[in-house]
């Protein structure tokens, strides 16, 4: 049995797996620095659950995974068949984009592009242990899914990336079978691995809706739902629409550097509305004591904001009807999502309740809807890099630290790459602030709250919203993204760069005869923050710019910036004080059970989350400013001393807190 | 407690005294004493010095600086020394943290400082830290004994309602794509901001709970189309700076201006005076626009003056906001028998126009601070940041993420009076209220 040597190791394939080693590979340009390790690499960047990408909030994610260089946004862009951006009538500042995407392209689409970094060594293994020697991660056993030969791969820094497959425990009624997704078998060793290591595990729930036959559906009968025309894409690399007509358009994506060679690139569909009926509720009502949320077969917490059909029918018994949408799933196969009917209720009642939906009376249910349950590591034991602190060199990323959702798996998996990359380097560890990326707020909350759901982000987690756009994504990340080194190793990189510079001094221009112009006698800067005062309107202002400035994104961050102008100077004033606090770190030996002059539930908090920074400290539940002075009075800590690279230091912070976003 | 900030606070006991004593500390102490001090000693010893309050008076004061590091705190700091009026100390108080990044210092601020620049021992910290807790006891029994129970129900009702508003906005923004979630519309948002509004200015009084020099009292111009506002306007600015004729509708948007008003002994600090297009109804899209500026104007006035060139003042035009003044003006006077409580002026050839400067300043003092500023500055102080978030609220009440910004930093300033809603307690809310999940 020989051993292998990488970089980084990253375990599971999923969408935090396939970022990790995408971001790792960017800073690791060597062949085979990076080990992909996954149970079946044919389900490398599968869609277990709702076939789409961004949405509110989660938009934002992908935009600023996007602008740090990683591959989701490339992914969705060129295998999208609608594109929407929610929010539309609203402030930039709130707008989602979304894209539903044939599943099957997408995945193949991510699998493409892990294939092509000779970086990235894909493995088809089972891991069973981590190798951890004096408290570092060395390593990983794992068994080989072709030979069933024992595998050893050793690298300094494991990243670990579980998603639904830890003790994963399906539900449809009565019926339980262990596994992670539909046919594909559980992960059982780890779970015992991780708790052996001293890690305090919990357990989550999540689930799936039934998915439909649309040949057995009334389809041209329901209400359609279109996308937007023109569609937005997500990345800043995809180019604005254009109508060229592709033969084979993944392998011309491909070609093209995995820049769609037309956008979009797909034929784009339709979905269609229905709606659950009274009929159908009252059965649910019937079956309830066969539904494993409440019949006590499922104890873990599924998240508020996607209860499943049984639970809207209960907590909210008196709407006799919920908005279903009809979602086709592939552009090649007949499936059909349901969205807004996730169950977990027994075949039979599934049968009932699609089949008294409008439109579906005689539809065949190609894939019952089910619950999964799968273990999770409480995420107070990581830091905001994803490193864990029991284990030096070991990150974990996704839906292992309690989150759901691709876009937030993918945005941990990016932060974990990096620094799991990094700390091969021997370089410092590297975090992003609330005020730079909602990236930043997720990873943020993470470590100072305690999870009682799925963790799914909202605009409204992010304090300065307005500060994080998805319009200005590139302005506040892509320079840091290039200090950090993840844009010099690939042609992509290279793209990125200089697509950068060119909307930089765009904007430039604009901003400047921004400033110059009046319209009706008002300066142009103060029109533009009145209500209705839109794109449309800034370019009608500037008649003699608009010609020369084609780019849409560079108008809207113009806009946006003038329109947010008096609210993000407080904001960022607000930023700037509390700055020193947020960089004034907390001794990781610190004995806070000592500290009897602190409340005992201050006290609880501290010895719990072991927060890295006095800014996390403020954030823990429990904790009080007051509690705060009398902290630092109790450490005494010195003055604050920036370490290099707890923020990278030198590297451009964008539109951070230094100064507003111009 | 950002430590970068300079921190002032009242260091000597609360209420009357021969003398009282104040104390700065932190990286603004040298602009401080250049601003606000003459003369301004160079380097470290005590000199009388005079401080210049807002409204042009000197107080005599004996001044001591302390060079960093050579200081309690370690940091660039002084202390004076003034009469032992609470009054004049609250306003020396608030000219310097008018002061960017000046602020009042929270509770054992100034040892924590000194501890953290290494000044103090350990052991003598353990004697500070005796010492806060003492004072966050005293400090507790204090409100308990000046607020009655029913105030701290009273923040924990507007806290409350504060957060069921922001959870309604938010649930707009977050959950649109949800068919069960309908946002609340702008206008009963209005209404209710402008509710709570009310309800705080009436413990916190109005104007007088604003910091001090944060912003100027609005003084706004209302009356019928053609009732000689802008006339007024101008008279009172003394320059020509909003368009006047005879044409009724001539102004068609909010103009704003600062005015000086000269008042024996009272601060003088500027209002800003606003003309308003004339109200009545709307004839086309744009005389729309300027009819809702006008009201949004109304609603964030803290003084109305109302024209009126019959002198009849029947049916007021829009309900002045609680809390705000009206005064009534009968302008272009030349007919007899304008109602004894109107102040009757030609603002053509100024006649009593003077008389109309003392009311509007009067009117403006008279939102003193309230008994609440006196006993609990601290309460006052969050009460009137809420309120200067609600106001904007109101203002941006159109625009979704900007209401949700103001109303989020309006429910940050209660933390303190009524305990934190945390941003996961307001998604709950909307958990609890809407059937949201696709």
């Amino acid at each position: 049995m020989s051993a292998q040597r990488y970089q980084v190791i990253v375990i599971g394939g999923g969408h935090a797996g396939v970022e990790a080693a995408w971001a790792a590979a960017n800073l690791l340009p060597e062949p085979r620095a990076v080990a992909l390790v996954t149970l079946d690499p044919s389900t490398i960047g599968v869609m277990s659950c709702n076939p789409a990408i961004g949405g509110l909030a989660k938009g934002q994610l992908v935009r600023e995974i996007d602008a740090m260089g990683g591959l989701m946004g490339l992914a969705a862009d060129a295998t999208g068949i609608q594109f929407r951006v929610l929010n539309r009538s609203k402030g930039e500042a709130v707008r989602g984009p979304r894209a539903q995407c044939d599943k099957h392209l997408y995945a193949r689409a991510v699998r493409t592009l892990v294939a092509s970094r000779p970086e990235i060594d894909v493995i088809a293994g089972a891991v069973q242990r981590l190798i951890v020697e004096r408290g570092r991660v060395v390593g990983a056993e794992a068994e080989s899914r072709r030979t069933r030969d024992p595998l050893v791969l050793l690298a300094s820094a494991v990243v670990l990336t579980t998603g639904t497959f830890m003790r994963g425990l399906m539900h449809t009624g009565e019926s339980r079978t262990p596994g992670g997704r539909y046919g594909e078998e559980a992960a059982t060793g780890i779970s015992a691995a991780l708790r052996d290591l001293g890690f305090e595990l919990g357990r989550l729930k999540t689930g799936t809706p039934p998915r439909l036959a649309r040949a057995s559906i009334r389809w041209d009968d329901l209400p359609p739902q279109f996308g937007d025309d023109p569609p937005t894409p997500f990345s800043d690399l995809t180019p604005a629409r254009s109508e060229a007509p592709v033969a084979d358009p993944l392998g011309a994506w491909a070609d093209n550097g995995f820049v769609p060679p037309a956008f979009p690139l797909m034929p784009q569909v339709e979905c269609r509305q229905t709606h659950t009926t009274a009929a159908a509720h009252t059965r649910i009502r019937a079956n309830l004591h066969r539904a494993p949320m409440f019949s006590g077969q499922i104890e873990s917490v599924g998240p508020r904001y996607c209860p499943s059909i049984e639970d809207k029918v209960v907590r909210f018994a008196q709407r006799e009807t919920h908005g279903v949408f009809l979602e086709p799933e592939s552009l090649t196969d007949d499936w059909v999502y349901c969205n807004g009917i996730s169950t977990s209720l027994p075949a039979d009642v599934q049968d009932d309740l699609v089949r008294l939906m409008p439109g579906c009376e005689r539809a065949t249910i190609l894939r019952y809807g089910y619950a999964v349950e799968y273990d999770m590591v409480r995420p107070h034991q990581i830091h905001a890099t994803g490193r864990t602190k029991p284990v030096e060199g070991l990150f974990l990323a996704g839906q292992i630290n309690g989150t759901s959702g691709y876009e937030e798996a993918a945005a941990q998996g990016l932060v974990a790459g990096i620094n799991a990359a990094r700390h091969a380097l021997g370089a410092g560890e590297f975090v992003l602030g609330r005020d730079q990326a909602y990236i930043g707020v997720l990873m943020d909350d993470l470590v100072t709250k305690t999870p009682v759901e799925p963790y799914r982000m909202f605009t409204s987690r992010a304090e300065h919203r307005l500060l994080l756009r998805p319009d200005n994504a590139a302005d506040r990340l892509t320079p840091i993204a290039d200090g950090l080194g993840l844009l010099r190793s690939t042609r992509l990189g290279e793209r990125r760069r200089d697509l950068f510079r060119r909307r930089r001094s765009l904007l430039e221009r604009l901003r400047a005869a921004i400033d110059a112009a009046r319209v009706e006698g008002e300066p142009l800067a103060l029109a533009a923050r009145r209500p209705g005062f839109d794109a449309h309107a800034l370019r009608a202002a500037l008649p003699d710019l608009a010609p020369h400035v084609p780019d849409a994104a560079a108008w809207a961050t113009a806009l946006a910036d003038r329109r947010y102008e008096p609210f993000v100077e407080r904001q960022c004033a607000e930023v700037r004080r509390h700055a020193e606090l947020e960089h004034r770190r907390l001794p990781a030996d610190a004995d806070y059970a000592g500290f009897t002059a602190l409340r005992a539930e201050a006290r609880q908090a501290l010895a719990r989350f072991r927060p890295a920074t006095f800014g996390q400290a403020l954030r823990l539940e429990g904790m009080t400013p007051a509690d705060l002075t009398l902290l630092a009075v109790l450490l005494r800590t010195p003055p604050p001393q920036r370490r290099p690279g707890d923020r990278l230091a030198g590297a451009p912070r964008g539109g951070g807190p230094d100064r507003p976003p111009h | 407690m950002p430590l970068g900030d300079t921190i002032v606070a009242w260091a000597s006991p609360a209420g009357g005294s021969a003398r009282a004593l104040v104390r700065a500390s932190g990286p603004a102490c040298p602009g401080l004493l250049q601003r606000c001090f003459t003369p301004a000693p160079k380097g470290r010893g005590a000199v009388p010095s005079r401080f210049a309050l807002a409204d042009g008076l000197e107080l005599p004061v004996l001044l001591l600086r302390m060079v960093a590091p050579a200081s309690y705190t370690g940091e660039e700091s002084f202390e004076v020394l003034l009469p032992g009026n609470p009054e004049l100390v609250r306003r020396v108080l608030d000219r310097l943290t008018s002061e960017p990044g000046v602020r009042h210092a929270g509770p054992g601020e100034f040892s924590a400082r000194a501890l953290l620049n290494e000044r103090l021992t350990l052991e003598q910290a353990e004697g500070v830290l005796a010492l806060i807790l003492a004072r966050r006891d005293d400090e507790l029994d204090a409100a308990r004994r000046l607020l009655d129970g029913r105030t701290g129900d009273r923040y924990r009702d507007w806290s409350e309602r504060l957060a069921t508003l922001l959870a309604l906005v938010e649930s707009g923004i977050d959950f649109t794509d949800q068919e069960d979630v309908v946002a609340i519309d702008p206008a009963t948002l209005r209404e209710r901001i402008a509710g709570l509004i009310g309800e705080i200015e009436g413990l916190a009084g109005g104007a007088g709970g604003r910091e001090a020099g944060r912003e100027m009292p609005r003084v706004v111009l209302v009356g019928a189309p053609n009732a000689g506002k802008s006339t007024l306007f101008n008279a009172l600015l003394g320059r020509r700076r909003s368009v006047a004729s005879p044409t009724p509708g001539t102004t068609r948007d909010v103009i704003e201006e600062p005015l000086h008003l000269e008042h024996e002994g009272l601060a003088d600090a500027p209002v800003l005076l606003a003309d308003l297009p004339g109200l009545d109804a709307p004839r086309d899209g744009v005389g729309r626009a300027a009819q809702d500026a006008a009201r949004a104007a109304i609603a964030d006035a803290d003084l109305l003056v109302w024209c009126d060139p019959a002198g009849r003042f029947e049916a007021g035009p829009v309900a002045a906001p609680a809390g705000a003044r009206t005064i009534r003006v009968r302008t272009k006077a030349d007919l007899p028998g304008a109602p004894a409580d109107a102040v009757s002026i030609c603002a053509l050839d100024g006649w009593n126009l003077g008389a109309l400067r003392r009311a509007i300043a009067d009117g403006v003092a008279s939102n003193a601070p309230s008994a609440l500023a006196a006993v609990a500055p601290r309460h006052a102080r969050s009460l009137a940041d809420a309120l200067d978030r609600l106001r904007e609220a109101r203002r941006a009440a159109d625009t979704p993420e900007l209401v949700a910004v103001a109303l989020r930093s309006a429910l940050d300033a209660f933390d303190d009076l009524a305990g934190r809603v945390s941003p996961d307690q307001v998604l709950g809310r909307i958990f609890s209220a809407f059937c949201v999940g696709k």
